[in-house]
């Protein structure tokens, strides 16, 4: 009798355990995956499908301009994936990349010395993980982003933290990008908990909010808007838009990292940007990066 | 045999239970509330001619405020509301007319009238709040394989 209710118990916490352990994650998939649809439904034939996706779109650009029957991984390239004219340019520009230079910077900064002899090897043994973060941490409840765990372990070598926008920070971001594209690494984002699914749900809901004095969610632009011509540009889709980080853009005249963009994105929106260290950014970024888990790592490189 | 029977339903009840609640996390995000915004009107609110430039003025600190807090401050022109309401401030104390919008490198890039500045920062800080508390209800209208058909 005793040894049954001991067995029950055990199979009951251990089932228990397995379903709960298996559904933290049940939500953002299901979220993935309604986008990775929807995007291919869009992208499959934007003449043929017009009325649903592009109605204010030309017979000639449509017709001309894009590249059809676009699947999963086909849009790690962002907006390059289906942009015909804007990918021939890109191409052109990648033959002498811009960001070479920072790739090498970068390397070096993660060899060189802190005042106290260590190295970001100290912190950071394995390079290929741009597709780890950001990771939600679960001693202390919250989104850690790559950028701020790079200021922590400057920090924790006595050394002064980095503007989390451009300059070293994006320079060993592109090192670490780089050599997690080299390794054919994926993005692979984890929600393990309660916690990290609300974050993620809280990220989630930022990311499809109306905001700023034009009334705009990042999804008007880059879920239904997507693909759209603004002026001589088309929109990017939120899939894939984390994988090629940190980037070389030409307005910039330089590298910047993801949350310069999107606190320039916010900008456009008509609202002062949340800061990059913030709970809203970090969320924000957890949401966005999870969408494109199971892509490959393209970074680091160019944008207009 | 029967205690197994009902040793298993406990079982799959209690499995059943935790599965529920851990299983959708969509509706639990938090939000922050604007207690008595909702129901301003703007228009009539930040009406220059019907109440004056100092209450006016007042209105637009003190939801801004708020708005600052949740970080739904409006910017426009690269100047933060803040930034609009700190110029209407000097331009009142200065006697000046119209006050200066800045780029971020603060090169001035146009100007407008106190009263117009001031009903923007009224009506911008109004907006950032009532927007959010609209958004709470609609955002999931947006989302692809929720509220979102194609």
């Amino acid at each position: 009798m005793l040894l049954n209710i001991v067995k029950t118990t055990t199979l009951l916490i251990l089932t228990t355990c397995i379903l709960n352990a298996e559904n933290f994650n049940a939500q953002a998939e299901k979220d993935r995956i309604a986008l990775i649809d929807y995007f291919e439904a869009k992208f499959d034939d934007p003449l043929k499908n017009r009325n649903t996706f592009f109605p204010y779109s030309t017979d000639y650009e449509l017709n001309n301009s894009y590249v059809t029957g676009l699947k999963h991984q086909d849009f790690a390239k962002g907006n390059y994936a289906f942009n015909k004219d804007g990918k021939a340019q890109y191409e052109e520009i990648k033959e002498m990349p811009p960001y070479e230079d920072d790739i090498e910077a970068g390397e070096e900064l993660y060899n060189k010395k802190f005042s106290n002899g260590n190295t970001f090897a100290s912190c950071f043994p394995n390079t290929q993980i741009a597709g780890d973060y950001p990771k939600f941490i679960e001693e202390k409840q919250e989104v850690l982003t790559l950028g701020i765990d790079i200021n922590n372990c400057l920090v924790k070598n006595n050394e002064k933290k980095w503007k989390m926008s451009k300059g070293n920070m994006a320079k060993l971001q592109a090192y670490f990008s780089f050599e997690s594209m080299e390794a054919n690494k994926d993005v692979a984002i984890q929600i393990n908990s309660k916690e990290a699914a609300l974050a993620y749900e809280r990220g989630k809901e930022y990311y499809y909010t109306q905001r700023g004095y034009l009334k705009l969610s990042c999804a008007s632009c880059h879920i239904q808007g997507a693909g759209q011509r603004v002026r001589n540009e088309k929109l990017s889709q939120l899939l894939g838009q984390t994988t090629h980080f940190p980037v070389y853009r030409l307005k910039w005249s330089g590298l910047g990292t993801l949350e310069r963009r999107m606190g320039g994105c916010i900008k456009d929106e008509g609202q002062v940007p949340p800061s990059a260290e913030s709970k809203y950014m970090k969320e924000l970024l957890y949401f966005m990066s999870y969408m494109s888990n199971g892509m490959k790592i393209d970074g680091p490189d160019i944008r207009k | 045999m029967k205690k197994q029977l009902k040793q298993s339903l406990i079982l799959l009840s209690t499995v059943f239970f935790f599965t529920a609640c851990s299983s959708n996390y969509g509706n639990m995000a938090s939000s922050p509330s604007y207690d008595g915004v909702a129901n301003l009107k703007a228009k009539n609110v930040c009406s220059v001619k019907n109440n004056g430039i100092q209450n006016v003025l007042a209105t637009a600190v003190k939801y801004n405020a708020v708005a600052i807090k949740n970080d739904l401050e409006f910017m426009r022109l690269g100047m933060r509301n803040s930034q609009y309401i700190s110029a209407i401030n000097m331009a009142l104390k200065t006697g000046s007319k119209n006050i200066d919008i800045l780029n971020k490198k603060k090169k001035k890039t146009g100007s407008v009238s106190v009263e117009y500045a001031t009903w923007r920062a009224c009506s911008f800080s109004i907006a950032a709040l009532q927007q959010a508390q609209d958004a709470k209800n609609t955002w999931r209208l947006a989302v692809p394989g929720d509220g979102f058909t194609y």
